[in-house]
């Protein structure tokens, strides 16, 4: 694994509806942890940018998508669960 | 979504409830789904299915916060829409306001633009500048838009600011009104503005600086700009540094100023220091103030005033200074009456002028009127080092010539420094007085009858310490100085009289007996001899006749000197009499030590040659001397003791003797005498003998020397020898001359009378008679009795007396030989007579002494020598008589050498007057 491979993630939620809020919170708590320094959080709000998550094809929110590295995965929900949630996003102890 | 209302019928009614139904069964179902952790879901479409209870959550939530931001504001808000039309208002724009603009008719669902369009009255002019501004902010053209404006109500006026902020960003679809009362805003603002120019025109105008700073001198809040104008430094420069200000604190005063500055920290304080200005320029600060407490009750800021209090220090000082100057004034007056002497004189004026004066140093140094040279005498305050080595002189061109001191001597007047840095009055000296902290210094001459006597000097630490109103003062102290030490110098002079000789500086007779008292206590505790000896100068009296009595006065200074030079010392010696020294030998081993000091002494004294006109003089001296306790018990009966030797020494041949009991005897004898002499003259005891002069050629009586004798009715005849010198020294000689001169010339005219032959008579003349100026008068007066007297009389004068001063010799023989009286010069060949004297000298009889007559017979020399003599005269055309001729030896030698005449035993000896008249006159008269 190269360390210094970034990750990009785009978070796609519904203003500051508690879900979303809560997924954003939890993902950044993921990221300190693991991700420390190489990674970057896009926020997509669906009521200022409905068009773009059409366009993406996001019909729920909070949707986590993991841009790179490939291949691109998508979490819906507040990502509480953090080990199910690590495991899908390849960052799991058991899988590194 | 398009929210266009639908037609509603019956059976749609139905469709749509089923529609909801379904709708909201699927919306349970994907709230099961997604557990519940999914905010939105979006179909296909992009159709938001919105899960109704996070919406309605969303919306309450949002709407709940707007509201309670926008009504814990202050101010008026409401909300417009795109068309202006007011869609909400926070609780105080409901509650109300004063303005028309505001009102509480002006709820939601009005057009708040359309109401400020047509707000237009006499006092507002706003209305239709806000309608304006809400539009170009709801239509984008302005980002903002606000506007000020009064309005005045029935009690007051209040100021009120409209502000209108666009809703969203780019598009707005709306704007929010807000109205804020800023009337005490405004209010306080003005006020704020008046006081503070108010306190800007009294900072500024205000010539004293004023300070705000915090406790601990760390921060500067705020300084008058007089600070600038004290200081000569920038505000800026403290509030940067605001401790800078006690950087210049004058180094002096620095120590003591911050001790103080830290004191009063925290409480009331008044300080007075100097500042020395980035310039130089030193000036008086007065620094006073208080603290401000916070509102813990504590200290944290200092407020002050500091005033510039230089000119009031500097009159303060001045005048302090003045004070002080008239305390010593005023004193030192009281000292010129006080004074003991010089010495106390010139140390009290020293004292005073730094204890009242509050000089740092005063001192006094004095010019030695001789060497024109001096030091210093007396001080106060000052170091050693710097007194001690200090030179004086009124002399120009030396290295201490250009002292302050020696130019205040110099130019007699005083010479002031008031800067000793920069004038260039003390160049010579300018390190040496500034190492020692002195900044100024005055010199003051004191004159004693308009002669530098001493210098007075004065020095201050500060500078300018000398103005021009001190510079009076001090000179008349100095004047008071000037005039006690002419006091005090008077009164030493009275002292120094009663006990010094004036002329030669020694001791007088009183003062020299008292220290010969003292000197007796010390040899008798020492067990040993004192000798004193006193000398008399041989022929003085001759020196002050002849060459006048400032010669003899210099000559007695000379030999005052040599004695202080070749004795034991000024403290030994004294002048006691007019041509007397006394010197006394504390201690004498023998006498025979004694003999030999004084014989060494007076070899060396006879040998020195004193100096008198130009011309060397070589001067003899007798001594007696006396010896403790030998001699005598006491100081006084010593000294006359000492006399007794020495006046017998003055008639024996003995150049100094010893006292012996016997002398005192003799010269009582010898006083006893004067006496007689004395009365000798009133009791007609004087007679005059004649020796007859006889030509060898003829045989015949040629002349006669009349030779004085005294009839002493005690012990009979006595001959000149005795009695001359004591005539001499009494001055009775003047009367017993004119005694005989007259007696000689009474007796050949009487024998002329008588038709007796006429007989020429030879009168000795002694030196005293000569050279008094009365002289040649009492002849003139003893002459003119007949007009024969002078033809019949010979005046004999020693060749040595002649040649003492051969000038006036010459002008006194002249008058005589005017007057028709023959000159004989005495004793010839004692004296150093030169051929070209002789020539010019109006003189007509040679006698040569009887010493070469007697040596005549003994051999070719004496022969030789006589045989010259006669030669000599006769080619100057002069007769010579041979005086004490005794032998037929003698008498025939003569005749053939051709000398003229003779006198002596052998012929006659002198004869009284009738017999010498019956032997030659009559006898020969009658053959």
């Amino acid at each position: 694994m190269t360390r210094c491979a970034p990750y990009r993630f785009r978070l796609y939620v519904a203003g500051d509806a508690q879900n979303s809020a809560q997924a954003l919170a939890n993902l950044k708590v993921i990221c300190r942890e693991h991700l420390r320094d190489r990674h970057t959080i896009e926020v997509v709000d669906v009521f200022r940018e409905p068009e773009r998550a059409l366009a993406d094809g996001i019909f729920m929110t909070p949707t986590l998508v993991r841009l790179s590295p490939h291949p691109v995965r998508r979490i819906v929900g507040t990502l509480s669960q953090s080990q199910p949630v690590l495991h899908a996003l390849g960052l799991g102890s058991p899988s590194v | 979504m398009n929210s266009a209302p639908l037609p509603l019928s019956a059976d749609t009614d139905s469709e749509v409830l089923d529609l909801i139904q379904a709708l909201h069964q699927a919306e349970q179902r994907l709230e099961e789904l997604t557990a519940g952790e999914v905010d939105t879901v979006a179909d296909r479409g992009g159709r938001t299915l919105l899960l109704r209870r996070a919406q309605d959550r969303l919306r309450h939530s949002a709407a709940a916060k707007q509201t309670a931001i926008l009504n814990a504001l202050p101010a008026h808000i409401a909300l417009l829409d795109a068309r202006g039309i007011i869609v909400s208002v926070n609780e105080v724009w409901r509650g109300g306001g004063a303005d028309v603009l505001e009102g509480p008719g002006y709820g939601i669902g009005i057009n708040y633009v359309e109401i400020c369009d047509n707000t237009v009255d006499d006092e507002s002019s706003e209305g239709p500048r806000v309608a304006e501004g809400i539009r170009s902010v709801l239509a984008g053209r302005a980002k903002a838009f606000s506007i000020e404006y009064a309005r005045a109500s029935l009690a007051e006026q209040r100021v009120f600011l409209l502000t209108v902020t666009p809703l969203g960003e780019d598009s707005p679809n709306g704007a929010v009104v807000m109205l804020l009362d800023v009337t005490a805003e405004r209010l306080s603002e003005g006020t704020l503005r008046v006081s503070e120019l108010r306190f800007r025109q009294m900072a500024e105008s205000i010539r004293d600086v004023f300070f705000l700073r915090s406790i601990d001198s760390a921060r500067m809040y705020y300084v008058s700009p007089a600070y600038e104008r004290i200081w000569g430094r920038s505000c800026e420069s403290l509030y940067l540094n605001p401790e800078s200000w006690l950087n210049a604190i004058h180094p002096e005063d620095r120590e003591d100023a911050l001790r103080k500055i830290v004191e009063t920290q925290k409480t009331d304080f008044d300080l007075e220091f100097r500042i020395v200005r980035l310039d130089g320029e030193v000036r008086w600060i007065n620094a006073r103030g208080a603290p401000i407490l916070n509102d813990a009750g504590e200290p944290y800021r200092t407020a002050g005033v500091i005033s510039d209090i230089t000119e009031r220090k500097q009159a303060g000082i001045k005048i302090g200074r003045l004070n002080r100057v008239y305390a010593v004034l005023s004193q030192i007056s009281a000292l010129t009456v006080s004074a003991r002497d010089r010495d106390d004189l010139f140390r009290q004026a020293c004292r005073i002028a730094v204890e009242a004066g509050a000089f740092r140093t005063a001192w006094i140094g004095v010019i030695d009127p001789q060497t024109l040279e001096g030091k210093v005498v007396a001080s106060h305050g000052g170091e050693e080092e710097y007194i001690e080595p200090i030179r004086l002189t009124v002399k120009s061109g030396t290295p201490d010539s250009e002292r302050p001191a020696c130019r205040a001597l110099r130019l007699l007047k005083p010479i002031i420094c008031n800067d000793i840095a920069t004038d260039p009055c003390v160049i010579t000296h300018r390190e040496e007085l500034l190492s020692r902290g002195y900044k100024s210094v005055a010199c003051f001459p004191l004159t004693v009858a308009g002669r530098p006597d001493a210098v007075f000097a004065l020095l201050a630490t500060e500078c300018h310490a000398f103005d021009e109103e001190e510079i009076r003062l001090l000179l008349e102290l100095t004047g008071n100085i000037s005039f006690a030490l002419d006091h005090v110098e008077k009164r030493e002079r009275l002292d120094y009289l009663a006990y010094y000789d004036e002329l030669t500086g020694l001791a007088n007779r009183s003062l020299f007996l008292e220290r010969v008292a003292q000197y007796m206590r010390g040899a008798l505790s020492g067990g040993h001899k004192l000798g004193l000896g006193l000398m008399d100068l041989e022929r003085f009296k001759n020196i002050n006749l002849s060459l006048g009595r400032p010669v003899g006065d210099l000559l007695l200074k000379q030999v005052a000197h040599w004695l202080t030079c070749n004795l034991e010392g000024a403290n030994l010696l004294a002048r006691v009499g007019p041509d007397q020294f006394a010197v006394v030998f504390p201690e004498v081993k023998s006498e025979r030590d004694l003999e030999r000091r004084i014989e060494q002494s007076m070899d060396a004294f006879v040998e020195y040659p004193f100096s008198l006109q130009d011309a060397v003089f070589h001067i003899a001296a007798k001594i007696g001397v006396a010896l403790f306790p030998d001699d005598a018990d006491d100081a006084d009966t010593l000294l006359k003791n000492a006399e007794v030797a020495l006046r017998k020494a003055k008639f024996g041949g003995d150049r100094y003797l010893l006292y012996s009991q016997k002398m005192t005897t003799m010269v009582t004898g010898r006083l006893n005498l004067e006496t007689q002499l004395r009365q000798a003259i009133d009791r007609e005891e004087f007679v005059l003998h004649y020796q007859p002069k006889v030509s060898l050629l003829s045989g015949q009586l040629t002349g006669a020397e009349a030779l004085i004798r005294w009839n002493n009715p005690k012990t009979g005849l006595m001959l000149p020898g005795d009695f001359i010198s004591i005539l001499e020294d009494t001055g009775l000689i003047h009367e017993v001359g004119r005694w005989a001169l007259h007696r000689a010339i009474d007796d050949h005219l009487r024998w002329r009378a008588a038709g007796l032959p006429t007989t020429r008579i030879a009168v000795n003349v002694s030196a005293l008679q000569l050279r008094s100026r009365s002289f040649i008068d009492e002849l003139r007066g003893a002459l003119e009795a007949d007009a024969h007297a002078a033809a019949g009389l010979e005046l004999e004068i020693t060749e040595s007396l002649i040649m003492e001063d051969v000038r006036l010799s010459a002008a006194i023989l002249k008058a005589i030989r005017a007057m028709g009286v023959s000159i004989a010069i005495d004793d010839f060949g004692t004296g150093f007579s030169s051929l070209s004297y002789l020539s010019r000298l109006p003189v007509d009889t040679l006698k040569i002494d009887r010493s070469f007559v007697n040596e005549l017979t003994d051999g070719q020399q004496g022969l030789l020598l006589v045989s010259t003599m006669i030669n000599l005269a006769h080619s100057l055309k002069l007769n010579v008589v041979a005086e004490g001729v005794e032998t037929a030896g003698q008498f025939g030698l003569l005749q053939s050498l051709g000398c003229d005449e003779m006198q002596g035993y052998f012929f006659s000896k002198p004869l009284p007057r009738d017999i010498f008249e019956e032997s030659y006159l009559t006898s020969h008269a009658a053959a």
